[in-house]
């Protein structure tokens, strides 16, 4: 029954993105407000059952909503279409949703092609340090969509000549500035867990050695806008290489590198 | 000679133009390292050279901006970008420290046995193993074999000098931990340690220890036979094979209930104990590492807010002068 709701909650929920995004394209193309404050309710709309669906999952599963793949990326989806709703509050220019509300609503997609059972969570996962971990790489992930959404949208504009596309170049930064602490905060809270558990604190699989790489661009990408006063197309060029990093990182390195990710777990579990 | 040799070292590794293209050989290398199932590459030591270098880079590329930051962006700024720095200077420094220095040891410990571990100051004994499995129902679908236990705690003993000195309860994700030392047990790794007494045809009698981590081979009538433990839900068996033409041909399963023959010899379980893996290791790079990311993160959150709060300022003040 609650499964059920669970379910319908889900699927509301990604219909409601769809047709919040297809609005909100509508009003930008048109240059109509109305039409896209009416695309902001209908996302606060799903935004708001999307909390109730992670809620209910919270309560079915009786450990945080973060730990399966379903989870996971449910919850990616949650935070980064909270970001563009509290942005929405203050920013008049609302281009960024063109581009974030789809990475939003590719998360929900992709999450529907996990499984999306309830499981015990197992032993090795009921610690403190793992939450924080998943918590703050998420809050990292989503900072660095806004990044990418930042950076696509400055060069979109750029190119078609239009005003304030600074406007997003330093909102780009600003929330790699905040991406890459969290990042940070969750390779070494992961680090630290993984300590605790396996015995080692990094142990270079796939995975972790892609978070790595990331960090590294993204590391780039802030010290050449820093020192070497990097603006515009190129940072934006940088930060989307680094965001197609971390989507490689999630899901690319689960399907393409999996007997190499298989192994490593496979060495983590015995001796 | 030396002097301007060091200063031409400086000015090299404090240029962008090295430091920006080592940041990307070292990604290059990284993301070619992790296209392989097994990381050595990441333990070699030209890669924590290469890690090393990009250290000092890093450090004297922060030297040398430090009078333009301290000019253009203020001294809350600078001292971001020192203690991040420094943060991951610390880093380094702990993870190639970590690469030279402390020791590990994997071994397992059988159920009611004392177990002598090298470097060690006090021997340790696992009084008692608890384990609780998972059924089907948990997990549908799952094969149980690939989850770790429900439970898997260890009940340990350390001795010294012959006498009980510490006690205390291990799981994976909860070790023991006593003077920089700790006892990790591993996920999983668990099995069943028997002895095994064979009979041959005249009647004599021999006990075999038999270690699933090391298997023996035994001559049984003329054949050199394996066996191992199967660990099955509280019914412990032994399963007998010859390896020929590098194939595994099983002779049999033995149990309690279940005795076993082979060529005329009688096999029977003798004392059979569970054992459980467990690493034993100390880290002393590990405060190294703690202050590293503390001082790193606490520089950028401090980078970060003062950035902020400046530019606010900035603005405000341009607009007050418009």
């Amino acid at each position: 029954m609650l499964e059920q709701l669970e379910l319908t909650l889900f699927v509301s929920t990604t219909v409601l993105y769809l047709v919040a995004w297809g609005w909100h394209l509508r009003g930008w193309k048109l240059g109509s407000a109305a039409q896209t404050k009416i695309a902001i309710r209908i996302l606060w709309v799903g935004w708001v059952l999307h909390l109730m669906m992670v809620g209910l999952r919270w309560y079915l599963a009786e450990h945080v909503p973060m730990l399966s793949a379903f989870e996971f990326v449910t919850f990616f989806a949650l935070l980064v279409i909270i970001v563009f709703l509290l942005f929405a509050l203050k920013e008049r220019n609302q281009m960024l949703g063109v581009f974030l509300l789809p990475v939003g609503l590719m998360l929900m997609l992709y999450a529907a092609t996990r499984p999306m059972e309830v499981e015990p969570e197992l032993p090795i996962f009921a610690s403190l340090l793992l939450k924080i971990h998943i918590l703050t790489t998420l809050v990292g992930y989503a900072a660095w969509t806004v990044t990418f959404a930042a950076s696509v949208s400055f060069l979109y504009l750029e190119r078609k000549r239009q005003a304030s596309p600074t406007l997003f170049d330093q909102m780009a930064y600003r929330a790699a500035f905040i991406a890459l602490c969290f990042h940070t905060l969750g390779m070494l809270t992961g680090a630290l867990w993984g300590d605790r558990v396996f015995g080692q604190l990094w142990f270079w699989d796939p995975k972790e050695t892609w978070t790595f790489i990331t960090w590294l661009i993204f590391l780039a990408y802030l010290h050449a806008r820093y020192t070497l006063d990097w603006r515009g197309r190129r940072a934006a060029i940088l930060a989307i290489v680094g965001f197609v990093s971390l989507v490689f990182t999630y899901v690319g390195v689960d399907f393409l590198l999996p007997q190499i990710h298989g192994a490593a777990s496979e060495s983590m579990m015995g001796q | 000679m030396i002097i301007p040799f060091l200063n031409r070292l400086f000015r090299l590794l404090a240029s962008l133009k090295v430091a920006i293209p080592l940041l990307v050989i070292l990604a290059v290398i990284t993301i070619i390292g992790s296209l392989f199932p097994e990381p050595e590459l990441f333990k070699t030591w030209w890669y924590l050279s290469l890690l090393g270098l990009q250290g000092l880079s890093l450090l004297f590329v922060t030297i040398l901006h430090i009078p333009s930051i301290l000019r253009r962006k203020g001294r809350n700024t600078l001292i971001g970008v020192i203690t991040t720095h420094l943060g991951i200077l610390v880093l380094i420094a702990g993870i190639i420290y970590g690469g030279y220095s402390g020791f590990r040891h994997k071994v397992k410990l059988i159920e009611g046995e004392i177990t002598v571990v090298a470097d060690l100051p006090f021997v340790i004994q696992l009084d008692e193993l608890l384990i609780e499995e998972y059924s089907q129902e948990d997990f549908p679908g799952t094969n149980l074999d690939s989850l770790p236990k429900k439970k898997q705690e260890s009940r340990i003993t350390l001795l010294k000098n012959g006498k009980q000195w510490l006690s205390g309860e291990a799981s994976p994700g909860n070790p023991i931990i006593v003077d920089s030392i700790a006892l990790l047990p591993a996920i999983s790794d668990l099995g069943w340690y028997f002895e095994l007494i064979v009979v041959d045809r005249q009647g004599r009698e021999k006990t075999i220890p038999v270690r699933p981590w090391a298997l023996p081979v035994i001559s049984v009538g003329g054949k050199r036979i394996m066996t191992k433990s199967v660990v099955t839900r509280d019914s412990p068996k032994a399963e007998f094979f010859i390896v020929e033409d590098n194939k595994i041909v099983p002779l049999g399963v033995l149990s309690r209930e279940q005795p076993l023959e082979i060529e005329g010899y009688k096999l029977a379980l003798g004392q059979i104990k569970r054992y459980t893996g467990i690493q034993v290791y100390n880290r002393p790079q590990e405060w190294v590492l703690v202050l590293g990311s503390i001082l790193m993160f606490a520089g950028l959150v401090w980078h970060f807010y003062f950035r902020h709060r400046d530019r606010k300022r900035e603005e405000r003040g341009e607009s007050d002068n418009a």
